[in-house]
């Protein structure tokens, strides 16, 4: 048996209790705290606080120029079950996502190949590829794109100059108007262009090599090598594509002068929220809209993340 | 005794921290409310129109030395924006402009001052404001606008563009019917691609023009005032025109919520439509400049029975806030701005036909005021000498209402809804906005 004995305390160490510690560290930690106050106060007051307002206003009957009045559920069951605009809205805004985002994606991905090859010339088109990205969600724009497509617009002269007459109204007929937005949205694919780029710039040339050895073709090689690999980056662009076209609302407003017109065919969901909200002063109604927004967002965004565990491949999965 | 180091680096964190606020609060502006001897008016309109209240404020200050005027302009959309959130700020300026499509809005929810007070005392003079325009102020039987401007909807027609097309020029005694019929006949000789009218089937204040003209009530307390029948036969009417090429086509409806010079009937594609009265001549510009046509008359809105007046009067004018820190100094200026004539010849009916008659009659007789105001004053001496007028209040809940009629007779129009479907919606919505 071994004897050990405890060795003596060090008395040049002052000893210090478990609560003390704790007080000693609280005190280091206050300056840190102090200087992160003012973000603090900041996010409290700007963002966490006002979100909880609403959370509470969706709940009440609120016009901004009287105080709140509890209504308990009302605001989701008119929005649920007695408003069609709801739905109406709803319905488009999913019709321009499901549309807009796989083909901003293909034409993206195409043309992030095209300029993968190397050719001559690429900084150039990338250059210009990506510009509509930088200005295609302006106000100037949306101003220019219903000129471009109304009765007399630049769309039909051009038309007109080729030999088809026409005087459709593109942003004026419910059938064509939410094309118009889905075109405008599609022509902005530089941003998700860029993103491919530089996921393909990783793809190994190796892979490719060994797969043209073995007599794949371009579209097997397509298949097998650069989908797999560049399926993180697939992911992310249609997760943020996604979010984004939940959240548009600069176009259709200034294509429809704010009315979601003809016929509420460019009604967009956000641009419901903001004419309930900031025309009707409904606030109580828009609030409860805005956490109906959250909660798609959320469920799509969550379903996204469900299906990437099967389709995305990470390169560090066995 | 030496304070331990933690404590230091707090006491230096808090101290900068002050510091920091100190600076930031200095930045801020004092309070901008009204007191003693200073008050606030903001007013919708553009800079032309801004300029214009500047001469009348330095008028009025001119005339009483110790209150202090301060102004505030924006476009109309924003302005009814930050007038309800300034509002539920409690920081609604002493004096502000309204309209009689919102006053409501406020004067419900207790921000607004009821003014019978001041002009039973004379303090404000509405002695010279015609009684059916001074009612389109008041609610609930008590008075919270002083009219300064007026507007009434009527039809304005292409004069040259309806003579084109050998139909004689409309009757001022039209009824509902007669009216369709004239519109048919000026169709017919008109050129492809031009229509004989514009579509009003989407336009709140055409409704209101069909109903009081059929000699309903827009609104009764919290609730439509007309039958669903008169609403579905509004729509038809229009869809009916529309299918039969009279009307422009639905495409054509935005442009009809467009600028004035860029409707149909400023293009010259349509032959006739509903305008304020003001609106007649900023058409007949927009037409000239276009060499599309001369001279754009008008006509009264068609009704139902001679009795009945379809010209709807609404009203531009001020209020006195609930909360206002200068009553005295306020009604000063607003009794100043509604009954000085030298005010009422700088302002010149910017706003709506000047209410004050003493004021209208100075308009008229001043060579310096420009013909389009003149001619205005003229058209609607016309219709109130002839007892035209019709007076509506409406509630708060329009704006909501007013876009839901555009929605759903779009919806209608471009046959993605029936017409019955398109009229329970908009009661089921009144039923809701009007609460």
């Amino acid at each position: 048996m071994v004897l050990t004995t405890a060795r003596p305390p060090d008395a040049s160490i002052p000893r210090t209790r478990p609560a003390a510690r704790r007080r000693t560290a609280w005190r280091e930690n206050i300056s840190g705290y102090v200087f992160l106050s003012p973000w603090l106060l900041g996010f409290v007051t700007i963002v966490a606080g006002p979100i909880l307002v609403s959370l509470y206003l969706s709940f009440t009957r609120y016009s901004v120029l009287r105080s709140p009045k509890w209504t308990g559920l009302d605001n989701y069951r008119r929005m649920l079950t007695q408003d069609p605009t709801f739905w109406s809205a709803l319905e488009v805004t999913l019709t321009y996502l499901v549309l807009s985002v796989p083909v901003v994606q293909v034409f993206a991905l195409f043309l992030a190949s095209m300029l993968n090859r190397g050719v001559r010339g690429s900084t150039v088109y990338r250059a210009i590829f990506y510009l509509p990205s930088l200005i295609g969600g302006s106000v100037a724009i949306a101003i220019l794109w219903r000129y471009l497509f109304e009765g007399d617009g630049l769309l039909n002269n051009a038309l007109g100059a080729i030999g088809i007459s026409t005087q459709q109204s593109w942003i004026g007929s419910p059938d064509t108007a939410l094309g118009t937005l889905i075109v405008l949205n599609v022509w902005q694919f530089g941003a998700s262009m860029i993103i491919y780029l530089a996921g393909l710039r990783q793809v190994p040339a190796e892979l490719y090599e060994s797969a043209a050895i073995d007599g794949a073709g371009a579209f097997r090689r397509f298949r097998s090598i650069t989908l797999p690999l560049l399926s993180p980056v697939i992911f992310f662009n249609v997760l943020m594509n996604v979010v984004t076209a939940f959240q548009a609302f600069n176009t259709a407003y200034i294509v429809s002068n704010g009315t979601g017109g003809p016929a509420d065919s460019t009604l967009f969901y956000t641009l419901y929220l903001y004419q309930r909200g900031f025309v009707d002063f409904d606030m109580g109604y828009a609030s409860a809209l805005g956490w109906g927004l959250l909660v798609l967002v959320a469920a799509s965004a969550a379903g996204l993340f469900a299906l990437s565990r099967r389709l995305v491949f990470y390169g560090d999965q066995r | 005794m030496r304070v331990p180091m933690a404590r230091r680096s707090l006491l230096r964190s808090a101290s900068a921290l002050v510091v920091l606020g100190t600076l930031g609060g200095c930045g801020a502006g004092g309070s901008d409310g009204d007191s003693a001897g200073s008050i606030r008016y903001e007013f919708w309109g553009s800079p032309s129109r801004a300029k214009k209240v500047g001469t009348v404020v330095g008028l009025f200050q001119k005339a009483r030395p110790g209150v202090q005027v301060q102004t505030r302009a924006s476009d109309y959309n924003s302005y009814i924006e930050n007038l309800t959130v300034r509002a539920a700020g409690g920081a609604l300026p002493c004096a502000l402009g309204v309209q009689s499509t919102f006053f409501a809005e406020y004067a419900e929810a207790g921000l607004l001052r009821p003014v019978d007070d001041l002009t039973g005392s004379g303090r404000i003079d509405v002695s010279g404001i015609p009684e059916n325009v001074l009612a389109s102020g008041r609610l609930d039987g008590a008075q919270y606008v002083i009219p300064t401007g007026s507007f009434v909807r009527i039809l304005g027609y292409n004069a040259d563009l309806v003579a084109s097309s050998g139909a004689p020029a409309p009757a001022d005694d039209m009824t509902w019917d007669d009216y369709a019929t004239f519109l048919r006949e000026v169709q017919r000789g008109l050129p492809a691609g031009v229509h004989a009218s514009e579509i009003e089937g989407n336009n709140m204040f055409s409704l209101t023009s069909w109903v009081v003209g059929h000699g309903e009530a827009m609104f009764d307390g919290g609730r439509l005032g007309f039958p669903k029948s008169l609403l579905a036969d509004w729509f038809r009417y229009w869809l009916r025109l529309t299918a039969d090429g009279v009307t422009v086509p639905p495409s054509d409806l935005p442009t009809q919520t467009a600028s004035l010079e860029l409707t149909p009937l400023a293009l010259g594609k349509a032959a006739i439509g509903t305008r304020d009265i003001p609106h007649l001549y900023i058409t007949e510009q927009a037409l000239a400049a276009k060499a599309r046509g001369k001279t754009v008359a008008w006509v009264p809105m068609p009704r139902v029975a001679p009795a009945r007046s379809g010209n709807v009067l609404g009203i531009n004018g001020i209020s006195i806030a609930a909360n206002c820190g200068d009553v005295a100094a306020t009604a000063a200026f607003v009794d100043f701005f509604t009954n000085d004539v030298n005010a009422a010849l700088a302002f010149q009916s910017d706003n709506g036909i000047v209410t004050n008659l003493r004021a209208q009659e100075a308009l008229l007789n001043d060579p310096r005021v420009p013909k389009g105001v003149k001619r205005s004053v003229t058209v609607w001496r016309a219709l109130a000498g002839a007892g035209n007028l019709a007076t509506t209040v409406y509630p708060a809940g329009l704006a909501t209402l007013t876009n839901e009629l555009t929605r759903l007779y779009e919806s209608a129009a471009f046959g993605r809804m029936s017409v019955d479907e398109a009229v329970d919606t908009f009661y089921a919505t009144a039923q809701y906005a009007l609460a």
